[in-house]
Order: structure tokens, then sequence, then C-alpha cells
């Protein structure tokens, strides 16, 4: 055996569990025998969840087994990065819903009570390879909800498509609503390189002053909050994904402002 | 044969079309290759930079039509930066300067200026047809001097291009004389379009047979063009929004029912489903349906105009049609040759995305599929087999799969048994293009099994250089190999330098291959051009004091009569 064991009292049973350390994402399809090969035994106990963690992160420091992370080809251009995308570069795999909630920095999964022979989380994990977590900032939606709608690393020429056919694809007019505007209008987003082009030419249209973006705190400073919908449906802060895929799947802007606009500057 | 006259001889070859067989006819003997020089009508280069336009009025003085090739495949992607090349200028200025009476220009990603148009449009009295597919360079302006000065214009055929639209009124510049089109396609034009121009040239030109909009002729002026040209064969529809207005609706109707003639339908670059029915009453004598443009058409009604071509032999179609729909059209089109599956969603994750249950069920509904290209994003083993099973004729095999390295998303092993069912029941299989999660092993099987095979195409796939050596090794005929990331280097590269001369070019972008390598090979085969294409280090490459173990980003090279080219740019070192 190698994990090392934690007395536990004889009511409890014995679970064989493998550790799954929440800040560390491996890819298990490179190691489908993974569970099999050296799997870590530990007992559990409710009781002794403090002590379990410490267990866990002795566990897998003791049993530092040759785990891949997967990086994507070090000549892959990548069009544009924010930090968050950077630091998910490394990690490939997305728990699609994180449904256990953190009680006192723990991750109840661990503890969690279940009875399966090691590898059962396997099938699933495989589906997830390779999925970027999606940098949607998602207004309206649960923020312990992941998006289900993950969103890929932008490889240079790829997928093998025509330029031409890529530009024909996307939605060029799109309505643009401001709150407080008695009419809408239309803009082609084509015809925009950037967000600063797109953002410079609302505040021509409708006569108004945008805030600072930044990646952490959306627009700042002046009540105006841009917002777009999506191909999916949901409603999402301007500048959040590289402009490509923005323009790709806007279906419609919004411009908030006034009270709504203060509610959500709070909230972010 | 040789007790025939010269001109016996010729009369026989001008049965003879092909370039392939019409330079095997060349080689027979002193005499074939003279008599075969002077009667050569069409031309091909597949390469501009194999040779010069010097060599070649040399060596065919009497030549009606010329096909030219400038860039790279992959240029299409984006991969090749701006400025690498394919300029036509020059051979548009030596033609010009010889008397050579060209007919025709038939370009591919080539980049052509409206100054070259202007002079192809005055050197030539007899020029009839020009087809650009995937150039760029030029504007409107151009477009004018043909209209204006092609006496005898037949075909202007603008296919994918990038042109810098004026909003002119290049339309407008077809003298009222010019009754002579059969072709005129400009559906890639970005801007407005002289509307009364177009329909008085419509009106006008009896032999018109293919007519392509761009999406600036709405429903209305498609319904007078249809009324005004009946015969038409292929019609490509602009812009076809959502019209209130039902009386362009019916007068639309009215128009198609009389085009009795139409076989090929393409366009709806902006859609609006309703009106889509207006066209069922000609499907079922459609052969080809392009709806690849139409974005905003939603799958059920794509289903159901498919459900009305029975004839169809050439379906290109975008994945929101999923897998349902791809089963209809394996029930329908029962003479499908050629089918087309591009994606709608390029950022991955589509609900109605297609499957490999699509590309099976076409598999085994289509006996005639002879070529496909398939983007999905998930493929399996199984599925691929069964496809190989159920359609051993293929010719062009092109599957991508969205996500780089994605195995098979059943057993997730990589997809090598799949690829290798392709090659080895396909027999005649000439374009392979392979994705997803692949090992050494399927370029074994490829080159193992795909004799014929001519152009490959490999992405994210492959483990060491034993790969690529599988298929320089195995396929005798191959004439492109097109590499992007994958772990080939040096020993593969190197390991026969002869092969390239079999070969028109190969691409490697991203690989193992290094600075030293490359310049060993350069040494080694003075008849290639080996091209490093660095756009972002300029010139760093020659001071960097590894530059033997450098890797280079991008690799072309091609064989060539002709040396070095002189219209490099920087970024481009040829070696």
């Amino acid at each position: 055996m190698d994990g090392q064991s934690v007395y536990v009292p004889p009511l409890f049973p014995c679970l064989i569990l493998a550790s799954h350390p929440p800040d560390n994402f491996y890819l298990s399809s490179f190691y489908p025998n993974f569970y099999a090969s050296s799997p870590t035994f530990i007992y559990l106990s409710p009781l002794f969840s403090s002590s379990t963690k410490l267990t866990n992160e002795k566990n897998h420091n003791k049993n530092k087994r040759r785990i891949l992370r997967w990086k994507p080809h070090k000549n892959i251009l990548v069009k544009k990065k924010t930090t968050q995308e950077h630091r998910e570069n490394d990690f490939l795999i997305l728990k699609k819903t994180m449904t256990y909630e953190k009680v006192n920095e723990l991750n109840l999964k661990d503890t969690e009570l279940r009875l399966g022979l090691p590898g059962t989380e396997q099938a699933k994990e495989e589906q997830e390879v390779s999925c970027v977590r999606s940098n949607k900032r998602q207004l309206q939606s649960d923020n312990e909800e992941e998006s289900t709608s993950p969103t890929k690393t932008q490889i240079v020429g790829w997928p093998p498509v025509r330029s031409y056919r890529k530009n024909n694809n996307s939605v060029s007019y799109v309505k643009v609503s401001m709150d407080g505007a008695p009419y809408l209008r239309k803009i082609d987003l084509k015809t925009y390189k950037n967000y600063p082009e797109l953002l410079k030419a609302l505040e021509n249209m409708f006569k108004f002053t945008i805030g600072e973006y930044s990646e952490r705190e959306g627009y700042k400073g002046s009540g105006v909050i841009p917002t777009y919908e999506d191909k999916d449906g949901d409603w999402m802060l301007v500048g959040d994904v590289p402009w490509d895929m923005f323009s790709s799947s806007c279906k419609r802007l919004r411009i908030m402002k006034g009270s709504d606009a203060l509610a959500l500057d709070s909230a972010l | 044969m040789n007790y025939f006259p010269d001109e016996v001889i010729e009369h026989v070859f001008d049965f003879v079309t092909s370039h392939k067989d019409r330079n095997s006819i060349s080689l027979v003997c002193k005499s074939w290759f003279k008599i075969e020089r002077y009667s050569r009508q069409n031309v091909f280069i597949g390469n501009c930079y194999s040779i010069s336009p010097e060599r070649l009025l040399r060596r065919f003085p009497c030549f009606k039509s010329l096909t030219l090739k400038g860039k790279p495949h992959f240029a299409d992607f984006n991969l090749v930066p701006h400025g690498w090349g394919g300029f036509v200028q020059p051979w548009i200025e030596a033609l010009a300067r010889s008397r050579v009476g060209l007919e025709e220009l038939r370009l591919k990603r080539m980049v052509v200026t409206d100054e070259g148009l202007e002079l192809l449009s005055r050197s030539f009295v007899n020029f009839k047809s020009l087809v650009l597919v995937s150039c760029e360079g030029f504007s409107t302006d151009g477009l004018a001097s043909i209209a204006s000065n092609c006496r005898h214009l037949r075909d202007l055929d603008l296919q994918e291009n990038e042109i810098d639209d004026h909003r002119g009124q290049w339309l407008s510049c077809f003298p009222e004389t010019c009754t002579s089109v059969v072709t005129l396609n400009f559906a890639c034009l970005e801007g407005e379009t002289n509307l009364v121009a177009l329909e008085r040239l419509v009106a006008r030109s009896p032999n018109l047979r293919s007519l392509k909009l761009n999406r600036a002729v709405p429903l209305d002026a498609l319904a007078r063009l249809m009324a005004c040209a009946p015969q038409i064969v292929d019609l490509g529809v602009g812009s076809y929004e959502d019209e209130q207005d039902s009386e362009s609706c019916l007068k639309l109707q009215a128009a198609i029912r009389k085009c009795t003639s139409l076989r090929s339908l393409s366009g709806f670059l902006e859609a609006a489903p309703h009106c889509l029915s207006a066209f069922h009453p000609v499907c079922h004598n459609l052969t080809s349906l392009n709806l690849s443009y139409a974005a905003e058409i939603h799958g059920s009604h794509l289903i159901k105009l498919i459900e009305h071509c029975k004839k169809l032999q050439r379906l290109w179609i975008l994945d929101s049609i999923g897998d349902k729909g791809l089963e209809v059209v394996a029930s329908t089109c029962k003479e499908l040759q050629e089918l087309r599956v591009f994606p709608t969603d390029l950022h991955g994750g589509g609900n109605t995305a297609v499957t490999e249950d699509g590309l099976v069920a076409i598999s085994a509904g289509c006996p005639k599929l002879h070529s496909i290209l398939y983007f999905c994003q998930q493929m399996t083993n199984a599925a691929l087999i069964t496809v190989a099973r159920n359609c051993p004729n293929f010719i062009r095999f092109r599957l991508c799969i969205l996500e780089p390295h994605k195995p098979d998303h059943v057993t997730s092993q990589p997809l090598d048994e799949g690829f290798g069912a392709i090659v080895q029941a396909c027999k005649n299989l000439k374009r392979l293009s392979v994705s997803g999660l692949l090992t050494d092993q399927v370029f074994l099987y490829i080159g193992m099994f795909a004799t014929q095979l001519e152009m490959l195409s490999i992405a994210f796939a492959g483990d060491t250089d034993k790969g690529m050596l599988y298929v320089l090794n195995g396929c005798k005929k191959m004439r492109k190999l097109e590499i992007r990331d994958s772990p080939f280097g040096d020993a593969a590269l190197l390991a026969d330098v002869n092969k390239y001369e079999t070969m028109r070019s190969l691409w490697m972008s991203s690989c193992e291959v290094t600075l030293g390598g490359c310049k060993r090979l350069a040494r080694k085969a003075p008849w290639l051009n080996v091209e490093i294409i660095n756009e972002n280090d300029n010139n760093r490459m020659e001071e960097n004091g590894y530059e033997g173990r450098q890797k280079v980003d991008k690799l072309y090279l091609y064989r060539t009569v002709v040396g070095t080219r002189v219209d490099a740019p920087p970024f481009v070192w040829i070696l």
C-alpha cells in the first residue's frame, strides 16, 4: 500500500478513493491505468476532515508520479491571451460543474463518501480533455456554475477554413440598444477590427463616454456598461473574449446605463 | 505513326486534352515533341515559380489558355504572410510583349493588380475568359478595364477573391455592343452594384449560362434578372433578406418556374428561410447546390429544400444541417458524388454540429460518393472503418476534426486504424487530409496502401521522423505534401533528397526542422528552391550563434528550373 493511513474508528467504512487534490489537474487519458497502477488509499471520516486534507496533500506529494501537464505545442501562435487564459493553457481539464461549494476552503468532493473503483471518473474526464475554461463572464447566472460551452484557444490558421469563408460566417449587422434611448441602431461588426474601434463608434453614435476596461472589473467609472447577447443567448460583457470570437458570436448589443449598470458595477 | 504527315498527327493530338497525357506524348520522340509543342492550346503551371514566362513562351509559342497557381495551399488559412509572392505582373508583361494570342487566363492564389488587368485587357484582342480564384491585390477598377476593353469577353469568373470594392461603375463599363457574356460571377464583391447596368447586361446576353450575384443584389432585382435570363444554368443568389414584400416573392416564384435549365444553385449570403421554398419547383433538376454561405438558414429549412433534390451530385453545406439532415441527404441524393460540410461555429462547441454518425449515413446511402470534405467535432475508428467499407471509391477524402489531437471519443485511441482502413479500401485515393490524434502508425498505413496518393495534408499528427519517412518512401505519386505542427525533423527531411524532384512542393510549418537541416538540403539539391519564411525574425536567424540548431518556423520548398526567384520579400530567405 502506498498511501499513509489515518486511524479511523471502526464504525466508518473504509473507502478506496484516488486522491483528487483540488488544485491539481492532470490528463488522465494519457495514463488510463493511473488509478490501477498505484492507488492511493485513504481512510475517511468527516470528523477528521481537516486532517484528511493534510493527508491528501501529503499523499500527493509523496506519490508524485509522472503527471504530464499537456502544454500546447510551443510553436502554436495564440492570437490573444488574457491572463486567465495564460493560466488555463497549462491545464486542460475542465470540471464541468463544480457542484460542491467550497466550505472552509475544503473541497468536499474529496471527502465524498462514494463506493466506486478508482478510475470511474476517468470517462467523464476524458471527455473534458483539452477544453479550456470559458472566459465568459456570466452576468445573470450563478457564479458557481461553470459555463457549459468551453471556448478554444485560437490557433493561427485553424480550423483550415478560408478566411473568405470565415468572414462570411460571422454575423455582420447587429442591433444596438441603449438604455434610455428611444430608438435602436444597427451596426456592421465587420467594419471594426478591434474593441477600441467599436467602442469609439458606439460612443459617437449614442453620445456617451465609456469607462476604462479592465479584465477584472469591467468598465469602471462611467456607469455605462456595454453588453452583448451571444449565440447561446447569454448576455456577456463586451471585451472579455478575443475580438474574432466576439464578432462571430455577437447577436445583439445592449448598452446598459443608469441603475441597472450601477447595480452590476457593484456586483462585479 | 512516323509515316503520317505532321498535320495528321497534330489532328490526333487534338483529341488529347489532359495535361498529363500531353506531357507524356511530348516525351515519345523528337518529332512528337515538336508537333506537340506547337499545337498545345492549354498550358497548366502548378507553381508559378517553377518556370519563367520566357521559357514558357519558348516551349509553347502558340498556346491560348494559361493556368497559373501561386501561393501554397496553406496560404488559404493565413499561414503565408502578406507579400510573400505569387505576382502575376511579370507573366502578363511577358505575354503582352510576345505575340501569343492569349484567350484565357486562370489564376489561383496569385497577386493581381489593376495595372496588370488593364495591360491584359489591352494586349490580347481575342481575350475571352478570366477566372480568378482566391486572388488579391486588385480593385473594381481593374474589372472596369476588363469590361471596357475586352470586346469578346465570354467569362468573368471571380471566386472568393479579396477585391477592393470602389463601388464604382464597372458593370456599366461593358459596352452596349457586348452580347457575348456566358459567365458572370461577382459574388465576392462586397459593395453596391449598379443594378440598372446589371439588368441591361443580362438582358442583352442571350448566351448567359452562369450568373452569380453579390450580396448587394436584392430579391426584387433577382426576380427581374431571372425573368430576363430564363436560360440560366448556374445561379448564385445574392442577398435573400427577409422581404416582407410578398409581391417580390411571387414574382420570384414565377421567374424561377421558367428557369427550366437551372442545374446549379449557390449564394444565399444573407438569407431568410421562407423564400427558400420559392426554389422548390426547380430542385428536382438540380445537380449542384452550395448552401455553405447561408449561415442564417436553420437546418430544418435546408432539409426541406434538399428533400426535393433527387438528382444532386454536388452538395456544399454547413454543419447546421446536423446528422439528421445528413441522413435525409443520404436517403434522397442517391447520385451524390461530392459532399462538403463546413463548420458554422469556428470556435468549437456547437450543439447542431455533425458527428461521425452523419458521415456513416452518407457513406451508406450514397454509392457514387467520391469526394468528401467533412468538418466535425468528433470521430471514431469504428465509423471510419464502416465508411471505408461502404465507400471504397473515394478519390478525395478530407476529414477535419476541429480539435487538434482529439482521439476516438469512444475508445480514446488514436485514429490510426480508421484512416488506415480508408487508405486500404480506397485504392484510387488521390487526396487525403488527416486530423485528430494520430501516431506514426497512420503514416505507415498511408505509405503502404495509398499508392495513388498525390496530395496529403497533415496537422498536429505523428510522433517521430518515422511518420514522415513512411510517407516519403511509400507514396510514389506524391506531388504536394503539406505538414503543420507535427514533430518531423531534419532526419525525415534529408533522408531522400531526390524525392523532392518528383514532387511539386513540400510545406512544413511549426515542425522540428532546423535551419542547419534546411541549409544541408539546399546544398544537396540545387534544383530546389528552399524558402524559409520567418515573418517575425527578419534576419535574426543569421545572427544567432546557434543557427544550425535553430528551428525553422515555416519551410516551403519546390522544384524549379529557373533557380532562385527575384521577387522574394525580406522575410523570405531562400537558401
